[in-house]
């Protein structure tokens, strides 16, 4: 049955009464065909012919509803709910195999021996999924022909990140990958040393067809870069849509390009040197389907971006100039002018950004969807403003343009509602509160919010008109925001002073050693503050307790973090007000999988114990410099949250041996943890 | 606008508006298939759906008869299971069964608002849990050998989110 099909043209007849599951019937010749999705099912990927069991397979999905409805919930999940979900039964295991979810998996092997014979190599070559990606970070490698010949033809992506191998080695491997689209080799300086990547004709017939597919080629970070070995790599890829070559050595200037190139040797690529004029080359080569280029941190300047921009039937959409020091204004204004189907343009940290060009961009990039001039000072309040009116903007980032103070934001962003920007990244700003409450009234799709190091605007009225207007959020990030206290996450606001009150508290202190009962205390100045923190604290939280049970009408008016059900990453890192209340109070989200308190001294046992309970999602939690956590702290952290992949307690002084107990008995998802 | 009848698995008879039927793209098709003339005295069979859950499926249709038609082009949006509205959180306070069941109803009929947000609600319900918590909230059986359950536990330790 499978070989006679042609696989685009296959309709699978079945009989069956209505028009259900995209099945259909039609009338005129009374049959019924079932339409695969090419783009959703693996079956007709890349004009395979599919084997008899992969039609079978397809065609029983047909008539199990079940299995489709499955995955219709997994759709509505997040990575690690998907993952869990699929350790619960086989059908549901099936499901999770589906190639939607399989593409957003990515198998990371990482400072480990990839081998035949050893795991984690093993696990994959009993495994019955379709893996998609891998990423291979300072692996070594054994004997590895079965491991790459078994899981490579379905391999999409690969990634080589500080990985120790030699041209053989990567033939060997890439020969297996005949279905690969994307190819990352990052810091992988030795594989590029010796000048004789891919010089044998032999080596590049071998990974020939691994090569057609592929439509993404990112050499980021690579020294020893040359035209040569750039001629025998491009070579090989058919149809190239993205490239990405930032922090590599690319030489742009003219006198180093006459210098490598006398007139004589023009034609022969240098073996020596990586050049601008060879990679416009490559560029004007591929220029009708190429759409992405990311050339960050590289000498590029002016001469070469217009060169760049003018090339002919070239149409980007993508482009990635960031920390480009030698960029000015005019070569800017020059790109935007000629590739004005540019969505997303990142200029951030290039200091050639000035409002003009802000003023160009919103004239000719009609379609921009993300903007990122992070860091760019000469922006003025001017282009605050103009940015807010671009009304295609979905990802705007302006942090740390000094240049732009309250005002740019008022009239900017305050001034009207935008309803498309999801994320705005504002961070290190000198930025008055009212300016920021305007602008987070007019702008309700947020998902994305980071006021990081926004230390003087950012204050308990700020974070409270987030959480009543921003119900859409998934990241906030408030790092450094030192004003904001407990009241900013539970929406609780004391109705007795409490600064008031902790004096009277410290002043019971006093009397206790007045009559004679204190002893003589041998703490160091640091004990004694802690000390003093956590009785200010316990005070605090006494009021807080006393205030609800009176109170319970007014409890419910307060609007807690907890009303943005969707909110998956915190950032209160540095915001040394946040003590137990918020944790035991505000913090209650079920979907929350990041969570930072680092140097937020004030919490302990009483609010993570609630913590852990009410954010069970948790897989990354930083409470780095917490010195008020315990070993009971951690015991409870690794024993509730069953997800925890990422755990930082460095600097957290109070802990011992037996936290290590309880990390390694308990914590079976844990990746990483940071320890003093 | 006229009545129609339709017939559950388990014989009864459900006399209806015709407007609300038509949530239903299956019961939509099969009108304009074959051609039901007003005033007539048709019954549409749903041999799939029983009685219980047809009379909750209509009782939602009914609510939510002039919602607009969802489009298809949902592949593309973005998925969030905290918009479910308070009537619908309401009328899906049932036992998990109830649930499922109701998922298979809203799928067969095609009625596509009621399919996602009951596929919402379940995905609620699976949301931080542990693969035990997972099982037991819905009744899952284990079907696993010991050794299957060690492989996906293992490759999951090697994966992650790309």
């Amino acid at each position: 049955m499978s070989e006679g099909i042609s696989a685009r043209k296959m309709h699978v007849q079945c009989l069956y009464l209505i028009k259900i599951l995209r099945l259909v019937w039609n009338a005129n010749i009374d049959c019924f065909k079932y339409d695969f999705n090419v783009g959703s099912s693996d079956l007709l990927k890349n004009n395979n012919i599919p084997t008899k069991r992969t039609v079978l397979k397809t065609i029983m999905t047909v008539y199990d509803p079940f299995l489709i409805i499955i995955i219709r919930i997994f759709r509505y999940l997040n990575f690690t709910d998907i993952q869990m979900a699929s350790m619960t039964c086989c059908q549901w295991q099936e499901a999770s195999q589906y190639l939607e979810f399989q593409q957003k998996r990515l198998i990371k092997f990482s400072k480990t021996c990839v081998s035949d014979r050893l795991a984690p190599a093993t696990i994959f070559l009993k495994s019955n999924g379709a893996l998609q990606n891998i990423y291979l970070d300072e692996t070594v490698f054994g004997t590895i022909d079965t491991f790459f010949s078994q899981i490579g033809k379905k391999l999409s992506t690969i990634t080589f990140d500080y990985v120790d191998l030699n041209d053989k080695q990567f033939c060997g491997i890439m020969k297996e990958l005949k279905n690969l689209t994307e190819l990352t080799i990052t810091n992988c300086s030795p594989l590029f040393m010796a000048g004789q990547f891919l010089e044998n004709q032999s080596d590049r017939d071998v990974i020939g067809g691994a090569m057609a597919n592929i439509h993404t080629l990112s050499l980021k970070s690579n020294q020893y870069l040359s035209d040569a070995i750039l001629l025998r790599l491009a070579s090989l890829i058919v149809e190239l849509r993205k490239i990405d070559m930032s922090e590599c050595h690319i030489a742009y200037h003219s006198a180093i390009q006459r210098r490598f190139y006398p007139e004589e040797l023009a034609n022969y690529p240098s073996e020596s040197i990586l050049t601008f004029k060879f990679l416009l080359d490559l560029i004007i080569l591929h220029a009708r389907t190429l759409k992405s280029i990311i050339l960050s941190k590289t000498l590029i300047g002016a001469p070469a971006v217009t060169a760049l921009a003018s090339v002919k039937n070239l149409d980007l959409t993508e482009v990635e100039l960031s920390f480009c020091g030698q960029l000015n204004s005019s070569g800017i204004c020059n790109l935007v002018r000629l590739q004005k189907s540019i969505v997303s343009l990142d200029l951030s940290g290039c200091q050639g950004v000035t409002d003009a060009c802000i003023d160009c961009i919103m004239e000719y990039l009609n379609h921009i969807k993300s903007l990122n001039v992070s860091g760019c000072n000469k922006l003025t309040n001017r282009s605050a403003i103009q940015i807010s009116r671009i009304r295609t903007l979905e990802v705007v980032n302006i942090s740390q343009c000094c240049g732009i103070i309250s005002d740019g934001i008022t009239e900017g962003f305050g001034a009207s509602i935008n309803k498309t920007l999801k994320e705005l990244y504002m961070t290190h700003m000198d930025i008055g509160e009212d300016s920021l409450i305007d602008c987070v009234k007019n702008l309700p799709n947020l998902r994305v919010v980071d006021f990081s190091n926004c230390t003087n605007g950012v204050t308990d009225s700020v974070v409270q008109t987030i959480v009543n207007n921003l119900r859409l959020l998934r990241k906030l990030s408030l790092e450094n925001c030192i004003l904001i206290t407990d009241a900013s996450i539970t929406g609780i606001k004391l109705k007795t002073n409490v600064s008031s009150e902790i004096p009277s508290r410290a002043s019971s202190t006093m009397d206790i050693f007045h009559n004679g009962m204190m002893k003589i205390s041998l703490r160091s100045r640091a004990e004694e503050e802690i000390v003093q923190d956590a009785e200010r604290k316990r005070a605090m939280l006494a009021l807080y307790e006393l205030q609800l049970s009176e109170d319970e009408g007014s409890f419910k008016d307060c609007i807690s973090i907890d009303q943005i059900k969707g909110l998956q990453c915190l950032n209160l890192k540095g915001c040394n007000k946040i003590t137990d209340v918020s944790l035991k109070y505000g913090l209650k989200l079920l979907e929350l999988r990041k969570l930072y308190l680092s140097n937020c001294q004030q919490i302990s046992l009483v609010g993570l114990n609630a913590l852990v309970i009410n954010c069970p999602s948790i897989e990354e939690l930083d409470l780095s410099d917490c010195y008020n956590i315990n070993d009971k702290t951690v015991e409870s952290i690794t024993c509730n949250l069953k997800r925890l992949k990422v755990l930082n307690i460095s600097g957290c002084t109070q802990l011992t041996d037996h936290s290590l107990d309880s990390i390694l008995v308990n914590c079976k998802m844990l990746q990483n943890y940071f320890e003093n | 606008m006229p009545n129609i009848k339709l017939q559950s698995s388990d014989g009864e008879i459900f006399d209806t508006s015709l407007d609300i039927a038509l949530c239903s793209l299956t019961i939509k098709t099969m009108i304009d298939d074959c051609g039901i003339d007003e005033g007539e005295d048709t019954v549409v069979p749903l041999p799939n759906v029983n009685s219980t859950i047809l009379r909750k499926v209509l009782t939602w249709a009914q609510y939510h008869k002039d919602d607009p038609q969802p489009t298809e082009d949902d592949d593309s949006k973005e998925k969030r299971t905290d918009d479910i509205s308070s009537w619908d959180a309401d009328f899906l306070k049932v036992d998990q069964g109830t649930l499922f069941e109701l998922i298979l109803a809203a799928n067969y009929l095609d009625i596509k608002g009621l399919l996602d947000v009951t596929c919402k609600t379940v995905a609620n319900m699976i949301k931080g849990k542990t693969p035990e918590e997972i099982r037991k909230t819905f009744n899952i059986k284990n079907d696993f050998t010991p050794a299957e359950e060690e492989q996906v536990r293992k490759e999951n330790e090697w994966c992650e989110e790309k």
